[in-house]
């Protein structure tokens, strides 16, 4: 039986270093922007959420989705000296459940060539965030109003995972359309999943 | 900046039999993405360079316990993106690597020929830089206008910030590509 009935399809947006040795997030971040409080240090698409090791402006051309890489060979060659930083090599993807049937948005995300261009089997993944097409997640990185939070916890809390994700995609489906109409602002947002390529020392 | 300031942090070690070869292995996988007097240009200054690198060594015997990156990095894979920030920081790091003030004057003439050969690959590289990226037009298209949001916060921001729009283009195919940018007000 498959794990979930909707025909779910991705397409892989990139690649990038994220770090693991930065100290667990403050008690009012937590409160602020998490669902899951008992999550000390979220993992998600957005690098304001998971810092990548390199900066947002970066001058070298890295790929057409927001801080990724195109290039796994090329994001590993160019981390130079912050290889000797703890980190873990993750890649994103691109999640649909119509079979991709309309044009890339404007502003991304961009189905466009990778390397490798596929998503490997040996590859974990972490679970699925809901993000926007700049990546900025509406999971873990637009504050939840005090009027909001309680019975957000109530309803979706329990489908996150110990990274604040999704792991069931029908549910980040569901949050998805939510996040849609609980910051406007920033729709259309997208199902993301998060994998996790190669990992340096434990998190 | 930041990427040039760090290879140029690694270069800054000085340049061994390691560095030269994974160089001449980018050079080979970067052919693709080179004119033929881009290749031409680059792989005759780097051969320039490794017959200056092979007359110091045999002066002075120092290259035998080298590290030799390339020789143990399995398969090169990167491009002319990878090669030309690591070339252009050739020079001028490694012209300031101390010297040895007692060195015999035929070992310091060794070393004063391969410090130009490297200023001489590192300036083409530049050139070589420079061209690739004069190649695309500028990506011209009206971005969307900035958007200033007050009803939900992002991190850092504690309140009010703004969304802006900018341009990142793809150098190997020209493609434009939006990003979208934060600031906090």
């Amino acid at each position: 039986m498959s794990p979930h009935p909707l025909h779910v399809e991705e397409a892989l947006l990139g690649f990038d270093a994220r770090e693991v040795s930065l100290p667990p997030w403050d008690a009012s971040r937590r409160d602020l922007y998490l669902l899951r409080r008992d999550v000390q240090k979220p993992l998600s698409v957005d690098s304001t959420v998971w810092p990548s090791l390199f900066p947002v402006d970066l001058p070298e051309w890295r790929g057409p989705n927001q801080g990724l890489w195109d290039d796994l060979s090329r994001l590993r060659a160019s981390l130079g000296q912050r290889s000797s930083q703890a980190h873990w090599t993750v890649a994103v993807s691109w999640v649909s459940i119509d079979g991709f049937s309309k044009p890339s948005p404007s502003a991304g995300p961009y189905r466009e060539p990778m390397t490798p261009p596929a998503i490997d089997p040996a590859w974990r993944r972490l679970g699925f965030d809901v993000a926007d097409a700049g990546l900025t997640s509406g999971l873990t990185n637009c504050g939840y109003l005090q009027t909001e939070v309680a019975g957000l916890r109530a309803s979706w809390a329990s489908d996150l995972n110990e990274h604040h994700l999704f792991t069931d995609v029908a549910k980040a489906f569901a949050f998805r359309d939510l996040t849609d109409r609980r910051v406007p602002e920033h729709a259309p947002f997208f199902a993301y999943a998060l994998w996790l390529v190669e990992g340096q020392r434990s998190r | 900046m930041l990427a040039f300031l760090a290879q140029a942090a690694i270069a800054q070690q000085s340049v061994d039999r390691g560095q030269l070869a994974h160089v001449r292995a980018l050079l080979r996988s970067s052919r693709p993405e080179l004119t033929q007097e881009q290749f031409a240009l680059l792989s005759g200054k780097l051969t320039r360079t490794e017959q200056a690198y092979a007359e110091l060594l045999a002066l002075t015997e120092a290259g035998a316990g080298t590290t030799t990156v390339a020789e143990t990095a399995g398969a090169i894979l990167g491009g002319a993106a990878e090669l030309l920030p690591l070339l252009i920081a050739f020079w001028p790091a490694t012209a300031h690597a101390p010297g040895n003030k007692e060195e015999k004057p035929q070992v310091r003439a060794a070393r004063e020929k391969l410090d130009e050969k490297l200023k001489e690959l590192s300036q083409a590289a530049r050139e070589v830089d420079e061209a690739r990226k004069a190649r695309c037009p500028p990506c011209t298209s009206p971005l969307p206008p900035h958007r200033v949001d007050a009803d939900h916060t992002h991190h850092p921001c504690p309140g009010k910030h703004v969304h802006y729009w900018v341009w990142e283009q793809n150098p190997t195919t020209c493609q434009c590509f939006m990003k979208d940018r934060l600031a906090c007000l």
